[in-house]
């Protein structure tokens, strides 16, 4: 199998690895993904334009969304496996499964502006910068892009993943019966600085 | 035609689709997000429909205004319904500091009768729509609930006149 073939099906990390092996990567799981993730982006630099943009002039509607969510359902799984070493095989094939969900054309509203990469690569950099070990649900902004969301009861933390490495939050914090709001945008390196105050374990780590 | 507000009393429907809707790790549905309340570029005005635009017992009404929406757009099978209430509604976005005094209206369209306009609603304040997605508007129908809603003909109401 190559890469092209890989960034044309929707495949597991299983089939990934997999995939990988047979290409002769070898070396850690991780760095397979990593190869093989790296030579599908290549391939998808060299022949996205010109095949891409002939579907998309035959094709309309539904059609078209499907080619676009199906792109960007990819490349967001190409740059989250480019951190897989520091996510974990089950956390990313989780994490996969809730990108698939997200950009599901029989579910997604076509008024909304499908995802690209610039939002993915925020929000690869914040899951990494947060250091969270819980997985945020996923959603999508009337702008496109994604909206991580932690819920732990009455204790909320919705973060848009604007391009740039910025990022628009939003949050509720209970502490002794008080809900405590916060809003705000700004860097990624800064958020973390804002949430120590409440204590953020709370929407990043699982209880005990 | 003059301007119909709506009363406080009476309930209002917005559509939320899947990618607006809040979830757990594991895709389980906790609510709303934010932006299921937020204008899209070029929008002057949110929409929603209008429940006691219909005749009948609460429960009709709401059903009536369920299958208001499921005419006029695509819905999908895991998206949801979230109903308010027109005082609810109003009193958190009136509550925000500088906020203007919210319009709700009667603004039938060619596909939804009992359609009606969020006007003056504010832009860009997260925290105003995540208080609502939280708490004042956070009354989620799934499909199959509003399914088991009872069915009529779904006339106009009184209201609508």
């Amino acid at each position: 199998m190559n890469a092209l073939a890989l960034f044309n099906q929707s495949r597991t990390i299983t089939d990934l690895r997999q995939a990988g092996a047979q290409q002769g990567t070898g070396g850690p799981a991780s760095r397979s993904l990593t190869d093989i993730f790296e030579a599908i982006r290549t391939s998808q630099r060299v022949t996205k334009p010109a095949g891409m943009a002939r579907k998309l002039s035959t094709l309309s509607g539904e059609a078209d969304l499907e080619i676009a969510l199906k792109g960007s359902r990819t490349s967001f799984k190409v740059l989250v496996s480019r951190v897989s070493m520091h996510l974990g095989v089950s956390w990313l094939e989780k994490l996969f499964a809730q990108i698939d969900s997200l950009l599901d054309v029989d579910e997604w509203d076509a008024s909304d502006p499908v995802p690209n990469t610039e939002t993915a690569r925020t929000f690869i950099r914040l899951l990494l910068a947060m250091k969270v070990s819980r997985r945020p649900g996923l959603g999508v902004s009337n702008s496109g892009n994604i909206v991580a969301a932690w819920t732990a009861g009455p204790n909320r933390l919705t973060v848009e993943c604007l391009p740039n490495d910025r990022v628009r939050w939003v949050l509720a914090r209970v502490t002794d019966g008080e809900t405590e709001r916060a809003a705000g945008d700004g860097k990624i390196e800064r958020l973390r600085e804002i949430l120590g105050p409440y204590t953020p374990a709370v929407w990043f780590e699982y209880a005990d | 035609m003059p301007t119909k507000y709506l009363l406080d009393e009476e309930r209002i429907i917005r559509f939320v689709a899947w990618g607006k809707l809040r979830k757990d790790e594991d895709d389980n549905v906790l609510g709303v997000l934010p932006d299921a309340f937020a204008l899209r570029d070029g929008e002057q005005s949110l929409s929603v429909t209008w429940c006691e635009y219909f005749a009948g017992a609460a429960d009709e009404q709401l059903r009536c205004a369920v299958e208001a929406i499921r005419g006029s757009m695509k819905v999908s099978t895991k998206s949801r319904f979230a109903v308010g209430e027109v005082v609810r509604v109003r009193a958190c976005a009136e509550g925000r500091p500088n906020a203007r005094r919210l319009r709700i209206v009667h603004d039938p369209q060619v596909n939804n009768a009992a359609h009606a306009s969020l006007i003056n609603w504010p832009k860009d304040d997260w925290q105003l729509l995540e208080l609502l997605a939280e708490s004042e508007w956070s009354q989620l129908l799934t499909g199959t609930d509003a399914d088991l809603l009872p069915v009529t003909a779904c006339p106009a109401g009184p209201r609508s006149e």
